[in-house]
């Protein structure tokens, strides 16, 4: 693979060829008589050159590549295109009165003898001995071409075009179903419309390679990786909000809520309308508590449960995308997360302790002076402390804030009692968790791995969230990505 | 009820046996539109003298095959109706073909729809778009879903096929009637395209690293199936499930076009199956810094997929442990120190190697160290006067800047928010504005020769594309 760009001045140009394709006289060529017509004059050509060049046109391909020489002339260097005709050449006695191939031959010298042995460079002939009009042999032959690596090194030139406007449809069909994505992104499909001269670029190389990519991105954003659906819409070029919506989901799903919101507001918000600009509007104000919530928790040296359950929320929407992945290891990393969030908010619902850390003169990661003082202004719970092996100058751990709930008065308390219960069933896989590659071990993680510790962890992880009044069948992202995938359906349809 | 769908063309009705259209119309004739708007104008009586060429050979080898079937077969017309009027629309033509279709086969057996394609019938673009849309509309009933390439300009037969195969999938079944006959053929074009998409969905994955979601569809592309289990025994691999990878790997030695590279991944297995074997049953209590070798070679393969793909929390998740290790292995390689501790707790036999160096106990006790746990800045701190190590140390210092990041995100403690930005910003402030921790972190495991196999995805990937490449060829 050539990996410096190609000089400007090399064209690649690519040509179905017809009956249409080659004039006498400049009249058509009878079909009955067309391959012996052609046949003859490939034989006088041999004894008189010019007195047959002068009698042949080519009312499409003269058209084409005047046009393509016309586009390229500023640059430094004269054009030098390459030329590869597809010319049928059948066995089939019926059918070979029509072939196109010693029209092609006779092309083949037509065309450097027109535009000059400098600009056209070679006249290549792909042959075609199968039926041209059958789709799958004309499926067949532009794969082989491609496999048997007859096809030049698209990176080799500057700028590729395709011309179907003569020919069969099924040679079209082929030329462009299978030769253009083989091309790439810079092939241009060139056609002739009856009577002009001027052909007209079609974009359907490219148009085909957008809805490629909208379906592709439909597919990311039903399986929520926004990131890459981001990218695939850009690769669409897909109306700017939409793919900054996309993006700002992105931000959303890396908890990244800061830059989500400076996103949608700079981006989204201004560029959108009607129902875009709802579902921007409702996002704005998720992004804003969301936001909101994580800055309280950040700096909180005093108990703020309410700030938890937008949260761990999301938290539950990140693990249940990272399950449905299949990345394992990266959904034990949540879930581990997720159980010491949750036991955070339950003991700082139901005790009023304030569960964060800080560092100390030396640097060392210490509980907060709240936490400790709040044990010790309840001389009951104190003492039930006090019992325990905990160092409750140490950040709270998960088995503190477990025992904390198990405290005796809080034994009716509903919340102490489920999350307690239900977190207790997380537990394995925490212990997973740390045994493998995100923490500190090198442990194999696989569903058959976690379901052997913990047989439902989806549900499980949903009547935990529960708790905090979601309903665990709902993704937190699901209206997000159901209104951009709305939005992205009217595009496809509108377009 | 199952569907045709057919476009029509200028070749699609004869009047008395002959063609309607004229070629290349000049405005002296009646043109095809204006010749089948009279007809139509004429009312049934002029349907005995019709004839629809092509679609009558396909509605009738269809009703044949559908005998016993008794729900009627619905044809949707495609027709052109351009703005302003062109000679050559077939939207006249497409009302008479219905009126004579209704007429020519038992009412009970055909029904018959009719759809405008807007646009330019030559031009690509236009019916890419106009033919998109009208099917979206269909709801077409039970498969299959017939599909005529016979009629219609090269333009509407391309967008045919392209959008029938998108919204229907495996439903559809192109026919095609070949020039002077009366059966239509079955086009085997439907599985070509479908299995092109299915690998080039599975290509992609293959970029990406996804070899989990590679090995699905490279199975419904119908490819060999050692080419998919190489592929999941990747996905297997990846998350360190050595001995099913092993397992799945071992049926790929059986073909031959991947018994040379299933032999060398399982030989790589056996190496990383036989090091962690060795760190659970030895690790603790003797130094093996062997066993750590690969293990964390394996862990670079993994931390570049999820940089790649621009998983920065699942990176910094991995990172954390590559730190972690990396400082576990220096410590055993350059002390023969035994550091290596599932729970965190030290162990009897470092306590043993512990306690013979006083010297080192007063040093640490100075800098409040705990021995009793083994935590990475007591790793750092054993080996901090190891020149050898200067320069290891300060890339693992460095990375220790992103370790710390990843203690408040979501696979820490916290609910912090980290794209690559972030995780640039972060590493550059310690490591110099050009530095790149996924550079750092492969020229270190390459400058202390931790292994070759850390380009395995790589590789591996390459060697997939490979037999792919060469499997399509084949198949011609």
């Amino acid at each position: 693979m050539a990996t410096a760009p190609p000089p400007g001045n090399r064209l690649l140009l690519v040509s179905t060829l017809g009956n249409r394709d080659i004039l006498l006289d400049s009249q058509p060529i009878p079909q009955q008589s067309f391959r012996s017509t052609c046949e003859a004059l490939l034989n006088t050509l041999k004894q008189n050159r010019s007195a047959v060049l002068s009698r042949l046109g080519a009312p499409i391909l003269e058209n084409i590549i005047r046009w393509i020489l016309e586009r390229h002339a500023n640059f430094g260097d004269r054009p030098q295109l390459r030329v590869y005709l597809v010319a049928s050449n059948q066995k089939d006695e019926h059918h070979r009165k029509t072939d196109t191939l010693p029209a092609a031959q006779l092309l083949q010298v037509w065309l450097p003898d027109t535009f000059g042995k400098d600009t056209i460079e070679s006249v290549k002939l792909w042959r075609i001995d199968t039926n041209p009009a059958d789709y799958d042999e004309t499926i067949n032959f532009f794969r082989e071409l491609i496999t048997k690596r007859a096809v030049p090194d698209p990176h080799e030139f500057a700028a590729i075009y395709l011309n179907p406007t003569g020919g069969t449809p099924a040679l079209s069909f082929g030329l462009l179903t299978v030769l253009a994505p083989f091309l790439g992104e810079h092939t241009v499909v060139l056609y002739l419309p009856v009577h002009a001269e001027r052909p007209t670029p079609l974009d359907v190389a490219a148009t085909y390679r957008k809805y490629q990519a909208l379906e592709d991105a439909q597919r990311a954003l039903e399986r929520y990786d926004f990131a890459h659906a981001a990218h695939l819409l850009r690769v669409a070029k897909a109306d700017p909000p939409l793919y900054a919506f996309s993006e700002v989901l992105a931000y959303r799903l890396a908890f990244d809520f800061r830059r989500a919101l400076y996103h949608l507001e700079e981006t989204v918000i201004p560029a959108s309308r009607d129902t875009l600009r709802a579902l921007a509007r409702h996002e704005q104000d998720t992004l804003h508590r969301l936001l909101f919530d994580a800055k309280a928790l950040e700096q909180a040296r005093e108990p703020v449960p309410d700030r938890y359950p937008t949260l761990l929320v999301e938290l539950y929407g990140s693990a249940w995308i990272a399950w449905e992945q299949e990345r394992y290891a990266d959904f034990l990393a949540r879930v581990f997360r997720f159980e010491e969030a949750l036991l955070r908010w339950a003991v700082e619902h139901c005790l009023r302790l304030p569960t964060g850390a800080e560092r100390d003169d030396q640097g060392r990661p210490r509980s907060l002076h709240e936490f400790r003082a709040g044990i010790a202004a309840d001389p009951e719970l104190e003492q039930y402390v006090a019992t325990s092996p905990f160092d409750l100058t140490r950040p709270p751990t998960r088995d503190l804030l477990r025992y904390l709930l198990a405290f005796p008065r809080l034994a009716d308390h509903p919340i102490a009692r489920t999350v307690r219960e239900h977190s207790l069933a997380l537990d394995p896989l925490s212990q997973l968790r740390n045994q493998s590659i995100v923490a500190h071990g090198f442990a194999p993680v696989s569903r058959e791995e976690i379901e052997g510790r913990c047989p439902d962890p989806l549900a499980t992880l949903g009547r935990l969230v529960s708790v905090v009044g979601h309903d665990p069948t709902v993704h937190p992202l699901k209206a997000s990505q159901q209104g951009l995938l709305a939005e992205l359906r009217k595009t496809m349809l509108s377009w | 009820m199952p569907m045709l769908i057919a476009c029509v063309g200028n070749s699609d009705l004869m009047l008395d046996g002959q063609y309607l259209a004229v070629r290349n119309h000049i405005g002296q004739l009646p043109s095809f539109r204006e010749q089948t708007r009279a007809l139509l104008a004429e009312g049934d009586t002029i349907l005995s003298r019709l004839d629809a060429p092509l679609l009558r050979p396909l509605v009738a080898w269809l009703l044949d095959r559908r005998a016993k079937d008794q729900t009627p077969l619905q044809i949707v017309l495609l027709a052109t109706d351009q703005d302003p009027p062109h000679p050559q629309d077939t939207v006249f033509a497409a009302q008479l073909l219905e009126r004579w279709l209704l007429a020519r086969f038992p009412q009970s057996s055909v029904a018959c729809a009719r759809d405008k394609l807007s646009g330019n019938p030559s031009d690509y673009d236009a019916m890419y778009r106009a033919i998109r849309r009208v099917l979206q509309t269909l709801k077409p009933g039970e498969p299959p879903i017939y599909l005529s390439l016979t009629a219609g300009t090269p333009a509407m037969t391309f967008a045919l096929t392209v959008h029938a195969l998108d919204l229907f999938g495996s439903h559809c079944s192109f026919l095609y009637l070949p020039r002077g006959s009366e059966t239509p053929r079955e086009l085997r074009v439907r599985r070509w395209l479908q299995q092109a998409a299915l690998l080039a969905d599975a290509r992609r994955e293959l970029q990406r690293g996804e070899f989990g979601r590679a090995a699905v569809l490279l199975r419904q592309a119908g490819v060999p199936n050692a080419f998919a289990q190489l592929a999941e025994a990747a996905d297997h691999r990846l998350a360190y499930h050595f001995e099913e990878a092993t397992t799945t790997a071992k049926q790929a030695q059986r073909d031959p076009r991947t018994r040379s590279v299933a032999q060398e991944f399982l030989r790589e297995l056996e190496e990383l199956e036989a090091a962690r074997r060795l760190l659970d049953e030895k690790g603790g209590q003797q130094a093996v810094p062997h066993a750590y070798e690969p293990l964390l070679s394996e862990l670079v393969a993994n931390l570049r997929l999820a940089w790649e793909n621009d998983r920065e929390a699942d990176f910094l998740a991995r990172l954390y442990r590559f730190h972690e290790a990396m400082l576990r292995w220096l410590v055993e390689e350059q002390l023969a120190a035994p550091v290596h501790t599932s729970s965190g707790d030290a162990t009897p036999a470092f306590r043993r190697w512990w306690n013979a160096r006083p010297e080192l106990q007063r040093r640490a006790a100075a800098r409040n160290l705990n021995p009793e746990r083994i935590t990475r800045p007591l790793l750092d701190f054993l080996i901090a006067d190891i020149p050898a190590l200067k320069r290891d140390r300060e890339v693992l210092r460095n990375l220790n800047r992103l370790t710390q990041l990843r203690s408040q995100t979501i696979v820490g403690h916290g609910f912090l928010g980290v794209r690559r930005d972030d995780i640039l910003k972060a590493y550059r402030n310690v490591a110099g504005p050009q530095a790149d921790p996924m550079r750092d972190v492969e020229e270190l495991a390459q400058r202390l020769q931790l292994g070759t196999h850390a380009d395995w995805p790589q590789r591996l990937r390459a060697t997939l594309l490979e037999l792919l490449t060469a499997w399509e060829a084949e198949q011609e």
